[in-house]
């Protein structure tokens, strides 16, 4: 019973962590429709910010993680208005789109690779402390990750319920065109969510990379967890991501508890599979979106 | 001479693998990610069913080894792709568009997870070595030059049975769904069925390029069938160009020559690997922006 209490509560401090990561795709999914797999890109270079300024740089930490993050958003910004803005000129498909994108994942990967190497980095830290709370431990690290995803996350869907911006970008997704014949900016409004995505990735970026460390090929992983969270929850609504980022963490502690941590990933990918197969648009997805014939 | 033999075969085994592709993803017009994986259960299917010789050290750490004598290996290397693909069909084939990319992506990593960590039937890691040569006549194959012939005619064989597939009623059908499916329904052509036919054909035929793989290297593991081969094979099919007849062999061409061209370059073998994913990664983003329907190809992507 203590073990299942603590595998819930590790569950819960990865799960803020996933949840922040699917909320990051599903925002780019749902507004632009671009299954955007450079996603993993932006998540590694993130990662990579943060080591070059606080172990390379030595700046503070704090400082350290605040200009990654915003690096993070220039990324984004960068990515939107260098890449896919011109795909969408040229009016690609959204198979095009995909292979593209995979194809931009496929060169950061390996720029990183070359400039920094394939080894793990890891920052060097004092070993983290212990909080007990009853039966549970969690160390001083988990906690931190635990409270600034989760009120990172509270800050976003405030602001996506009440700001007017924040309630337009929404409303991309739902029609491109009537969106343009508001004459609002479509180019603008999408740079925009790619500046609030690159900043969103960056931030459980920065908290494992300060944990366990990183190397140039974590992003297809942390990009199918984050795909995976978005389209378990379904693509509509925006808490269905952060709920679907939770399952995916709680299922995997259930996995390593049961079974061993090598099978996490086949069960990832089991259960979204067998939750498409009923619910083709996620557990909380409210249209159909698979088959629109 | 036995590293130009070297290189023909693998376009050979390569030929083999982006024309079966051709079939779902040209043809059919679904992007496919998980052709490794059935490449891979293929190569497996034959290395077991031939690695339980007498003498053999791999045969003591696994549960199931036989080995059968000539076509059997091959059946099976071909009937163990087909029937996953079958089951796994069913599921994937729910989906169109970027949905089926993501469902092929999923069962790509399964597949690898279950060769990577069914460490009784599959050794894990250490992969399968001392598969046993070819033996045609009592003439056993054991170098490229002997392999050449013997490959040469399978790839041709298969070729022209894919080309007959391509222009059959049943080719024609997979275009018709590609281009309109709701018009293709219309006049009788049921899109699962004929997709889920399209999908256990191309994986069938993964195997047979497995099973040639594992006999002609005769070491395999895991890493030779993951998400990234499967990137690797979609790639070769999009830069040649998917959709006909000339389009893959000239992307498999390319493909296979780029890393010796890299190779004759002199790049370092630590700077190598990245540079030729570098590479591969650009091919992709700029295809899709340049020419969406690859270099020869017909279906635009």
């Amino acid at each position: 019973m203590e073990l299942a209490l603590q595998l819930i509560a590790n569950g819960i401090v990865t799960g803020s962590l996933y949840a922040l990561l699917s909320t990051a795709f599903g925002l780019v999914y749902r507004t632009t429709n671009i299954f955007h797999i450079a996603y993993g890109g932006q998540f590694v270079l993130s990662c990579y910010f943060y080591y070059t300024l606080a172990a390379k740089a030595e700046i503070p930490l704090i400082a350290a993680a605040t200009a990654s993050i915003g690096l993070s958003a220039l990324l984004g910004w960068t990515i939107h208005s260098f890449f896919y803005r011109h795909l969408f000129k040229r009016e690609c498909s959204s198979g095009a789109i995909l292979v593209a994108s995979l194809g931009l994942l496929i060169i950061i990967e390996n720029l990183v690779a070359l400039t920094f190497g394939n080894e793990t980095k890891i920052i060097p830290r004092d070993p983290s402390k212990l909080i007990e709370l009853g039966p549970i431990n969690v160390s001083a690290i988990q906690a931190t990750q635990a409270i600034i995803c989760s009120t990172t996350l509270a800050l976003l869907f405030i602001s996506l319920r009440h700001s007017r911006l924040m309630k337009t970008i929404l409303a991309i997704g739902d029609n491109p065109a009537l969106f343009q014949s508001l004459k609002h900016s479509l180019n603008k409004h999408q740079a925009l969510v790619f500046v609030i995505s690159g900043s969103l990735i960056a931030i459980p970026a920065i908290l494992i990379t300060h944990d366990t460390g990183t190397n140039p090929h974590t992003g297809m992983h942390y990009l199918l967890l984050a795909a995976v969270g978005t389209l378990l929850g379904g693509k509509d609504k925006a808490f269905s991501w952060a709920l679907g980022g939770f399952a995916i963490a709680i299922a995997h502690s259930l996995i390593i508890w049961q079974f061993s941590s090598e099978w996490s990933e086949t069960g990832t990918f089991s259960i979204l599979l067998i939750i498409l197969l009923f619910r083709p648009s996620g557990i909380f997805g409210t249209r159909n979106r698979v088959e629109e014939i | 001479m036995d590293y130009l033999a070297h290189l023909i075969n693998m376009v050979a085994i390569y030929a083999i693998l982006a024309y079966s592709l051709n079939l779902i993803t040209g043809y059919g017009g679904l992007l496919n990610i998980c052709h490794a994986g059935f490449y891979g259960i293929g190569a497996y299917a034959y290395a077991l069913s031939t690695s339980g010789y007498e003498g053999s050290v791999v045969a003591q750490r696994l549960t199931w080894t036989a080995d059968w004598p000539l076509p059997f290996p091959w059946i099976l290397a071909i009937a163990a792709p087909a029937t996953l693909a079958w089951l796994t069909g069913m599921v994937t084939l729910r989906f169109r568009g970027d949905f089926f990319v993501f469902a092929t992506l999923g069962l790509q990593m399964i597949l690898f997870a279950l060769l990577h960590n069914l460490t009784h039937l599959s050794n894990g890691p250490f992969g399968i070595y001392g598969i046993p040569p070819i033996e045609i006549f009592g003439v056993k194959i054991k170098t490229p030059i002997h392999a050449l012939p013997f490959y040469g005619t399978i790839a041709i064989l298969s070729f022209l049975a894919l080309k007959r597939l391509f222009r059959s009623s049943f080719g024609l059908s997979l275009i018709a769904l590609r281009e309109d499916s709701l018009a293709a329904s219309s006049i009788g052509i049921e899109a699962k069925r004929q997709f889920l036919r399209a999908f256990i054909l191309s994986a069938a035929f993964a195997g047979i390029a497995g099973a040639m793989f594992a006999a002609y290297i005769r070491f395999i593991d895991p890493s030779s069938f993951n998400l990234k081969e499967s990137i690797f094979i979609l790639t070769i099919l999009l830069l040649g160009g998917s959709g006909n007849l000339k389009g893959p062999i000239i992307g498999v061409a390319i493909m296979i020559s780029l890393p010796e061209a890299l190779r004759f370059l002199g790049l370092p073998d630590s700077i190598a690997a990245n540079a030729r994913e570098i590479i591969y990664g650009i091919t992709l983003a700029a295809l899709m922006y340049f020419r969406p329907q690859g270099i020869g190809g017909y279906y635009k992507v």
